[in-house]
């Protein structure tokens, strides 16, 4: 039994109208959630419109596993290392919702993970995963690749 | 036309080749408008975490991605990541260098030219090894910084506008 500061419940809901209920030692996890518990807000349900249910289970449940004093660090590496197998749809829905709930730890795997997504690639290929337009006219695109020709060596 | 992403009634078992096909176009749906909520301030942290080369290769993407990697912060981060001793404060050196280009540039002529020739000849006289040459695994010290820096500031004074005929003769 932990003996923590209070044994208080942080009701949060998704944007699709899930409810979920963790301890306060996991939701503070999130420094957003976080604040709002030391500025008195969270006594009722904390609406997360920016994040849906499948997400906020699995941020809530990397909280918990970060919370459980039972995980060995070995245990927790591998848990990190899967946590981050998905796809990439919903790895940019992990980033959007680490990002507004400012879970730190989270958040930097996501953001390496989705550094790695690009490192090596050309342009184009960059282009097509994020589906970004190239807005470059061919004489700004001549510039900048002659700017940074010594990257594509 | 938005349809919800995975109607709560669905178990594992009822799901058919039908309602794969739908979950399929579904989640591309949701990829497509998924990718392209990277704002700014996102791309920036992500950008953090790259490497010289994505980062220049980043600024080749689009005009928003230009702006972005363009940043001097990200450029002085993976500069300073080489240096482990400059000898003055950072914010010092970060004066000096935003005012003589940038570190953007300094990366760019002066850093990125040795760190590669470095490795070349590393990984000619570590072949016969084991050991894997690491990109600039010698960090530079207060010299080595002091130097690029000086070829900057004679790069930059070469620039101005003096009727500085000079540089043709002279090996820039």
């Amino acid at each position: 039994m932990s003996s923590s500061k209070s044994n208080k419940i942080v009701k949060l809901e998704s944007s699709d109208n899930k409810t979920f209920e963790v301890e306060e030692a996991v939701a503070v996890q999130s420094e957003t959630l976080k604040n709002m518990v030391d500025d008195g807000c969270a006594n009722d349900t904390i609406p997360l419109p920016n994040v849906n249910g499948k997400i906020l289970e699995m941020v809530l449940g990397w909280c918990k596993k970060h919370v459980d004093e039972t995980v060995t660090g070995d245990e927790l590496n591998k848990y990190e290392a899967d946590f981050l197998d998905l796809d990439q749809a919903d790895l940019y829905g992990l980033l959007m919702a680490a990002n507004f709930l400012n879970v730190k730890g989270l958040l930097d795997r996501v953001l390496q993970r989705v550094a790695d997504m690009i490192k090596g690639k050309k342009p184009e290929e960059i282009r097509r995963i994020f589906n970004i337009k190239n807005d470059f006219t061919p004489e700004e695109e001549e510039e900048i690749r002659l700017e940074n020709a010594w990257a594509f060596d | 036309m938005k349809r919800p992403l995975h109607s709560g009634n669905l178990s594992g078992d009822e799901i058919t080749k039908k309602t794969k096909l739908v979950v399929v176009e579904e989640e591309e749906e949701r990829e497509e408008s998924a990718l392209v909520n990277l704002d700014d301030d996102l791309l920036f942290e992500v950008l953090k975490h790259v490497d010289e080369r994505t980062l220049a290769t980043a600024a080749c993407v689009s005009k928003r991605w230009r702006n972005t990697a363009h940043d001097e912060r990200l450029w002085e981060m993976l500069c300073t990541r080489h240096w482990a001793n400059t000898g003055c404060a950072s914010d010092q050196l970060r004066t000096v260098v935003l005012a003589l280009g940038g570190f953007r540039r300094l990366h760019a002529s002066f850093l990125w030219p040795l760190l590669k020739t470095r490795t070349t000849s590393l990984s000619h006289s570590l072949s016969t090894t084991s050991f894997p040459p690491k990109k600039g695994c010698r960090r530079w010290g207060k010299d080595e910084v002091h130097l690029s820096l000086s070829l900057l500031s004679i790069r930059y004074y070469e620039k101005m506008d003096f009727s500085y005929k000079g540089c043709t003769n002279r090996k820039c």
